[in-house]
């Protein structure tokens, strides 16, 4: 029997020896969104007809005794803004519902399903991915699993929803500023930012091409490292895909972490006004028994540099629709997206230049340590439809606008992150960043195996709400 | 440019709206103007930090 709270590799298991076949697997899975997606609204479009014929094409090669792929059965979804070869590719967005559909999947959408991997549909998110609270006019507002009055997290808020429900064991996201790390952390999951350059984006819809990123979201370690393995390699369809070797980390997943170097990031990472967020810090590092300390230097700035590079960006990408089609931007961000249209050249330039001399720095601190542990979210899930503040040294911020404060001077450079759900009894969850060295996402990998392992973190699915 | 603390993020918005042809209802005015000085004070952040004129740019081409 294969449960909501089954393991991506236990149901590829299981489908490889017969235990369970492909299709009854992906029967289960549409039948379980079918019933909680109108709780959570995660997804955008279910594709049953594919994943049917993906399932059978997997029970087929197996009852004629041929090999198939690692991920042999396991059902995902993506967030709308990856191509999927038939369907157009809204980005959270009415206006890109007008396109035509996608003639092919997005690079990382046909490795997963080359491996084997059942494509269930395409999930929600913040209109062309900008908000971290995943509030959405058009499609509606993806809802927490842990609590449907509060939010999931954006801007990849339906792969959060969609996993932590339970809907499927894993999900693909992008992450910007924090896409992929906020909804991990307000939904109690596991979620992989690789390095900058690292996956191919060619069919992800561009928010900040600076900062995009894409990657998986999961209710383990082990699903994590299934999929991102899958994904890798070079992509010549993407000039920001610099990776030039595939890098498995599932095999060496359980080598031992001990040897690592781990640092806790403070100043900047460890504010007033962020209790539970500093708490779940605190939970990792007594567990892994860590107590140095770093600061990474002008994060505030970093910050707000990639606030700049991100509007410049973004406000250049969607020009054409902000002058023809402004009243079809979501409230909660239009007035945002036509000042990013006005940002001058200096601010753009200088932030980029600022980006180089802070790459620097943070270089300079990984020639010490090998991991930083910071937190993901200042709180957890906050509630949907109103403008929910924090005081943060002092300071007033809106979680819409804030959500990624400890995320953004992180993405910035590209730094590859894991982050690791805490969930204390009695509270939401809430996430820790495990930042590691450019390309060595096998070391946050291995902390965050560790944690698992040894029951310090963990993601659970919630009796539907 | 505009500062945090200029009243000028007014004009700023309206001469370079008009500037790239980008046409802002009445309606949504104030809070383009509102956002456009949050961004500028992000910007005063940034802009007050001194870097070296040899630091390149991030953003790298390979022909």
């Amino acid at each position: 029997m294969i449960g909501e709270a089954a393991s991506a590799v236990a149901i590829s298991a299981s489908v490889r020896s017969g235990v369970t076949s492909a299709s009854a697997v992906t029967e289960a899975a549409l039948g379980r969104i079918a019933e909680l997606n109108p709780r959570y609204n995660a997804f955008t479009a279910v594709t049953a007809e594919r994943a049917r014929a993906e399932a059978a094409a997997v029970d087929d090669r197996l009852a004629r005794g041929e090999s198939v792929g690692p991920l042999a059965g396991i059902p995902f979804a993506v967030k709308n803004l990856f191509d999927i070869e038939g369907l157009t590719t809204i980005a959270g967005s009415r206006i890109d519902a007008d396109n035509l559909p996608a003639t092919e999947d997005a690079t990382v959408v046909r490795r997963l399903a080359a491996a084997g991997a059942v494509l269930v549909g395409a999930l929600n998110m913040s209109q062309y991915a900008y908000g971290y609270t995943n509030e959405n006019s058009h499609y509606g507002s993806v809802r927490n699993p842990h609590d449907p009055t509060r939010a999931a997290g954006g801007s990849s808020g339906g792969s959060g929803a969609a996993v932590a429900g339970g809907m499927v064991p894993v999900a693909l996201g992008s992450d910007t500023n924090g896409s992929i790390r906020v909804p991990s952390s307000l939904c109690g999951l596991f979620g992989l930012k690789p390095t900058y350059g690292r996956l191919s984006r060619q069919g992800a819809r561009l928010f900040a091409a600076s900062f995009d990123h894409v990657g998986p979201l999961a209710r383990s370690v082990t699903d994590l490292a299934a999929f991102y393995d899958v994904m890798q390699g070079p992509d010549p369809a993407d000039p920001v895909c610099s990776a030039t070797t595939v890098d498995p980390t599932l095999p060496v997943l359980d080598d031992s972490a001990r040897p690592l170097r781990i640092a806790i990031a403070d100043d900047y990472f460890a504010p007033t006004g962020v209790d539970q967020a500093l708490a779940a810090v605190d939970h990792v590092t007594r567990a892994l028994g860590v107590s140095q300390r770093v600061t990474i230097p002008e994060a505030a700035r970093a910050r707000a540099a990639a606030i700049l590079i991100t509007a410049a960006e973004s406000g250049n990408l969607h020009l054409e629709n902000l002058k023809t089609r402004a009243a079809d931007f979501d409230p909660t961000i239009r007035a945002r997206f036509l000042a990013a249209a006005l940002v001058p050249a200096v601010w753009a330039v200088q932030a980029q230049r600022f980006r180089r001399w802070y790459r620097e720095r943070v270089h300079e601190i990984f020639r010490d340590v090998d991991i930083i542990l910071a937190p993901a979210t200042p709180c957890s899930a906050p509630p949907l439809g109103e403008e929910y503040v924090m005081t943060i040294n002092g300071v007033d911020m809106t979680a819409r606008q804030h959500l990624g404060m400890f995320t953004q001077p992180l993405s910035f450079i590209g730094l590859p992150v894991v982050v690791v759900p805490v969930h204390a009894a009695g509270a939401l969850p809430i996430g820790v960043q495990i930042v590691a060295a450019p390309w060595k996402e096998i070391d946050a990998l291995r902390i965050a195996r560790l944690l698992e392992r040894e029951g310090v973190v963990r993601s659970t699915v919630p009796a539907p709400h | 440019m505009p500062d945090a603390t200029d009243s000028n993020s007014d004009s700023y918005v309206d001469v370079t709206s008009a500037a790239i042809g980008l046409s802002i209802a009445p309606a949504y005015r104030p809070a383009v103007v509102e956002a456009f000085r949050q961004l500028a004070a992000t910007a005063d952040l940034l802009m007050s930090f001194p870097l070296p004129d040899a630091i390149d740019p991030a953003t790298v081409f390979r022909p």
